[in-house]
Formats: structure tokens, sequence, C-alpha cells
């Protein structure tokens, strides 16, 4: 169980599946969606001995999954997801990442790309000077106290919507509605909050950004039209996430189970997969806590819509009538839910990690709200900044094969330090706007180290998913306006 | 001994990793190796170069061991950027042991007027996390989750 054994027996066992059989202390075998190009560059990766590793939890069933966006993470692999027993399994914050609910949402808007063209200047600035990005920026709330800052983690963005950071049919668009009902704000410590105070309506750095993009193809036109999109319409797209109290909710867990493994005979290789049993005392204050964070996760995306329809108002001297801001639809791809499953032809009930993985329930789940459950869930897929994101739909297919999971993002190829390298002497933000792409981003260092060829083509990792019938292709946006922390 | 940003030198090497970074940490003395370690981690967030050390503030963690002592130190100046603003270009460890490091930090508040930030690391991991003595001193590896 390390990441430096020999290299993992790897069997085709589908057009785009992938199995390595068990081996050594695996509980189930596991699974990787690819095409043969994306096998062939994970192949040597150290994400694949992460997820044989992910397939030894306690608990865990069917298969431990990777999607065609795997890489390498700390401990477990982004990509990767875990379904386990939600009665005997065992709940890791290595399965759902430092940052609590990272996740993206689309907003469509009654505007069209062309008619704000000529402005996006102007838009790229409102935006950028509205949205506070990463380190020593302030909130949009500076005065938040402490008991604001409680009822906010119990009421995710609901708490938002009741101070107009967008509006009420926002929630029935959004997983959970906003507001996962397990969160426990008395189960995050001091230093969380503490952190947590000053950054709600912050956007964050690293991957993290606000889009304005342009409805550039359109896949299946009936549900692009009944989720309210058209061709060259303008949406806007967030991927951000729990900033630094999510952070702080998952080094406390991570902390608290190391100490706690032993007491329950459980042992791991590295102290990023630490776990306990999700009925243990030590389980369901984690899970309290994370709950909490991802609450804050949501009303830091609602708080920041709200903020962007403001900058789209005053830029372009247009009100709430014709933006017609809307939320398409809000997806967590950092996050444990209990959900139930057909595992073996019984239903079962599970917990499951999604790390850099996305719900994508299909069609009739009862999760979703009335609107969308003739069409499945929304899968929201940003790729790199300067060719294009995706919006899917969930199928029947993830349901099957899956836990109603599928991929989330593009899956980096080259590391910080070699985009970095690369991008010595690139105008990138000439090279972008060359793209028709307006950006704004706090450091020029820190977009070069998010560089659109530092990323995997995410066609590629989308064109698996449709291709697997784990998600099904509905709409390609193009990004016009990008604004980076 | 202080540890000074603007001295510049070797304190470290960045490793490849793909999602995240990390970084290799070599000194002739523990207590070196946690004022490296912390201006490093410090220095891929901000340019270091322009942060003047005009105000100075204690900086202590208790934990169980050397790698969650190193890890906790981290944290303690993350949390110091994050929750105070305040940006450290130099270090002074006056306490060492196993369980326990004090020292001092010197710096001023974020100016962001002044001062770019690169990239924001949200926290040290786990993740190969080591520190270990070696026949010349001390190495020490962390990976951060940006």
């Amino acid at each position: 169980m390390s990441e430096a054994s020999a290299p993992l027996r790897l069997t085709r066992v589908g057009e785009y599946v992938w199995e390595i059989p068990r081996q050594g202390g695996m509980r189930v075998p596991a699974r990787v969606y690819a095409s043969e190009k994306l096998i062939e560059e994970v192949r040597d990766d150290p994400a694949l001995a992460q997820l044989a590793n992910v397939a030894h939890l306690p608990g865990i069933v069917g298969h431990a999954l990777a999607m065609p966006d795997i890489h390498w993470g700390y401990g477990f692999p982004i990509g990767g997801v875990a379904a386990v027993d939600a009665e005997e399994g065992v709940i890791t914050p290595g399965g759902i990442g430092f940052d609590v609910n990272c996740g993206v949402r689309l907003v469509r808007t009654g505007l069209e790309a062309a008619a704000i063209g000529p402005h996006l200047s102007r838009l790229a600035d409102a935006l950028f000077q509205a949205i506070p990005a990463g380190v020593g920026s302030k909130g949009a709330i500076p005065k938040l106290t402490l008991a604001e800052e409680k009822q906010l983690l119990a009421r995710g963005a609901r708490w938002a919507v009741a101070r107009d950071f967008g509006r009420p049919s926002d929630l029935e668009a959004t997983e959970e509605r906003g507001c996962f009902a397990a969160a426990d704000p008395e189960a995050v410590s001091e230093t969380a909050l503490e952190r947590g105070r000053p950054q709600l309506g912050t956007l964050g750095s690293g991957n993290h950004f606000l889009e304005v993009e342009e409805v550039a193809e359109i896949y299946d036109a009936e549900a692009a039209a009944a989720l309210g999109l058209h061709l060259g319409q303008a949406t806007v797209m967030i991927h951000s996430g729990s900033r630094g109290l999510g952070y702080q909710v998952c080094d406390d867990a991570l902390r608290t189970m190391g100490r706690a493994m032993e007491r329950h005979g459980i042992r791991v290789p590295d102290r990023q997969l630490a776990c306990v049993p999700l009925r243990s005392a030590e389980g369901q204050a984690y899970f309290g806590a994370m709950a909490a964070a991802a609450n804050f996760a949501w009303a830091n995306r609602q708080v920041m819509t709200g903020l962007a329809e403001q900058a789209f108002a005053t830029a372009l001297g247009v009100g709430p009538e014709t933006l017609r801001f809307a939320l398409v639809y809000d997806v967590c791809h950092n996050v444990a839910k209990l959900e139930e499953h057909v595992v073996d032809g019984r239903r079962r009930r599970l917990c499951v990690h999604r790390k850099g993985a996305t719900r994508a329930f299909g069609p009739g789940h009862p999760e979703l709200p009335p609107h969308l459950r003739p069409l499945g869930q929304p899968v929201i897929i940003p790729g790199d900044m300067g060719r294009y994101s995706f919006l899917l739909l969930g199928t029947a297919g993830a349901m099957a094969d899956t836990f109603g999971t599928t991929c989330h993002g593009a899956g980096r190829v080259m590391s910080r330090a070699q985009a970095k390298k690369a991008g010595r002497g690139l105008d990138l933000v000439r090279d972008l706007a060359q793209r028709g792409v307006t950006v704004r981003a706090q450091s020029l260092r820190g977009l070069a180290e998010e560089m659109p060829w530092a990323y995997k083509d995410v066609a590629d990792v989308v064109d698996v998913v449709d291709g697997a019938g784990i998600a099904r292709k509905i709409a390609r946006l193009k990004p016009l306006v990008v604004v980076k922390g | 001994m202080v540890t000074r940003a603007r001295d510049g030198g070797p304190f470290a090497r960045e490793v490849e990793h793909t999602a995240d970074l990390g970084l290799e940490i070599e000194a002739p003395t523990l207590a070196l190796l946690f004022e490296r370690a912390g201006l490093a981690m410090l220095g891929l967030m901000a340019d270091l170069g322009r942060v003047e050390p005009r105000e100075r503030r204690a900086l202590g963690v208790e934990a169980e061991g050397r790698e969650q002592l190193l890890h906790d130190w981290l944290q303690a100046l993350l949390v110091a950027l994050g929750v105070n603003g305040f940006l450290a270009c130099e270090l002074d460890i006056q306490q060492l042991s196993d369980r326990v490091v004090r020292g001092t930090m010197c710096g001023e508040p974020f100016d962001a007027a002044r001062h770019e930030i690169y990239t924001e690391i949200k926290g040290a991991t786990y993740h190969q996390l080591a520190v270990r003595e070696t026949e010349s001193g001390w190495w020490a590896r962390v990976i951060f989750d940006v």
C-alpha cells in the first residue's frame, strides 16, 4: 500500500474502462474511465497507485473509481471516487479534499454575447473590482460576526439569498438546495471559524475563477432549451469553494483521525488517507463540520453571484430585468454525501466520497427538483481559461456504473513549476486576448501556473464520460472574460 | 539566528507535483530548517523582497513530533497572513524541541498596493511530509495544497 510499489496491472474491460484487479490489501478492484490517449498519460503516474490505495478503505463497495481527469493528489487521487457502506465503512477527509465543496455554478443571463462584446474590457474591470480574489483581499461582508458566521454555516446558500445575493429560485438549482442539513457549526474549530470570517464572498486563487462565457455549441437543442440556454447567449461560471475554513476543517480532522485510527484498529500508508468509522464520534463530528464547510462554500458562491450581477449592472448600465440572472445549476466536486445506490442488485445506503468528481444523477432521481427531474442533473465541467468549458447532464448509466458520478474538469498535465518555466517570456494576457479572452488577474505569475496548456484538453475528458454513458454533452461554452485570484 | 528572505540563497527547491506545490528544504540545524521552510513557503506566495521588516510578532506552536511541528509552524504563518494580514520576511526561532517551537516573525501588514501575491497556499498537507536528520544537517519535504 505505497506509491512506490511495483507497476500495477491494468486490464481493459470496456471501450472506456480499465481495471486494476484486486491485489494486496485491496478490498475491491479499481476502475479508471479513460480513452487510450488518456490512459497512456496516466499509466506511469502515482495517481494509479493512489487509486489502488483507495480500494483498501474499510467498507468500500463496488469499485474504487477514477474519472478521466484523474491526476496525482495527496493521498487520494484527484478524480477519485469511493463509496463506502454508511454503517460499516469509514469516512476519510482525504477523499473529500481540503477545499470542501469546491464547486462550480453556471448562471444564464438575458444577454447576448455579441451585444456585450464591445464592453468586455469594462465588464472585466467591474467584475475584478467587485469580486475579492485571493490573499489579503477582504470579504464581501466585512463585518461578519461570529454569530452570523455560525448561522451561515447552518443555512448555506439560503443565508446569502436572505441577504439579497441572488434569488430564491437559485436554491432549487443547487445540490442539496444549497444547504446540507447535517451541518454542525459547533463541530467547526475556532481557527477554522477565524479563517472563514474575512473570506466570505472571495474567489481564492489557484484554479479558481469567474468567467463570462458564450454558449458556443449545442449538442442537444431540446435539453439546452429546457435549461434556458441558446446559442450565442452570455453565461457566467464561478469556480470556488470553502476557502480557509474548509481547509482548516480538513486539517483539524486529519489530526484527530490520525490519533483515533489506532483505537479503531485502522492503518494507512499515508497520513493524508487518515480515516475513522463514519459511525464513530470522530466520524460524526467530521461529517457535521464538513457539511458546515460545504454550506460556507454554497453561501460563498451565492454571494459572488450577487456581486457579479451588481458588477454587470454597473458596467453595462442595465437593470435586473435585462440581466435576468438565473442559476442553471451549482455542483460540488469535493464532498462526501449519504446516498442510496444499488450494488450487486441490493439497495444500500452509502457514503460516497467524490474528490475532484461530480455527482451526475440521472433523469427521474428523487433528489432532483421538479424542473430538472425529466432531464437529469446538470453537470458543469470547467476547462482551461483559453479554450472551453462544458455543460452535461447526468445519466442512468452513471447511476448504474459510477454511483451517479462523472468527471469534474480538465486535470493538470504540467506541474505548477513546469508551467511557470514554460510560460517564461510568453505574454499570456496578449495570447489570451488573441483568442478573444479578456483576462484580469491578481498575479501574472499565478496566471502562468494556470496557462491553458498546463491542462489536458477538457474535450478529451468530456468525450470519455459521454462515450462511456456516465454523462451526456449538452453545450460547449467559450470564455470571453476570465477573472482570476 | 535570524533568517531573512532578502538574504536570498538556496533555501529550498520546488518539488514537481502535478496539482500542487511542494518544497524540499535543507539546513545545517533544525531551527534553521524551520526558518527556511517558513520563508520558502511564503516566498511561493509573494515577493518577499518587497516586504519590509517593520513589525515583530511572536509565533509559537506545540505539537507531537517534528513533522507535526513543522506542519503546524507553517500553518501558523499561513494563518498570520490569511486571518491577520501579516506578511513575514524574517523568522527567528528561539526555542525548538520535538514538541515546541517558539520564535518571532518580522514583517508588515499586507498591502495590495506594494505586495504582489503570486498564488495562495491553503495549507501544508501530510502527503509525503518528512523531516529527517542527514549527514550534513536536516532535510524536510512538504507538499502544499493550493
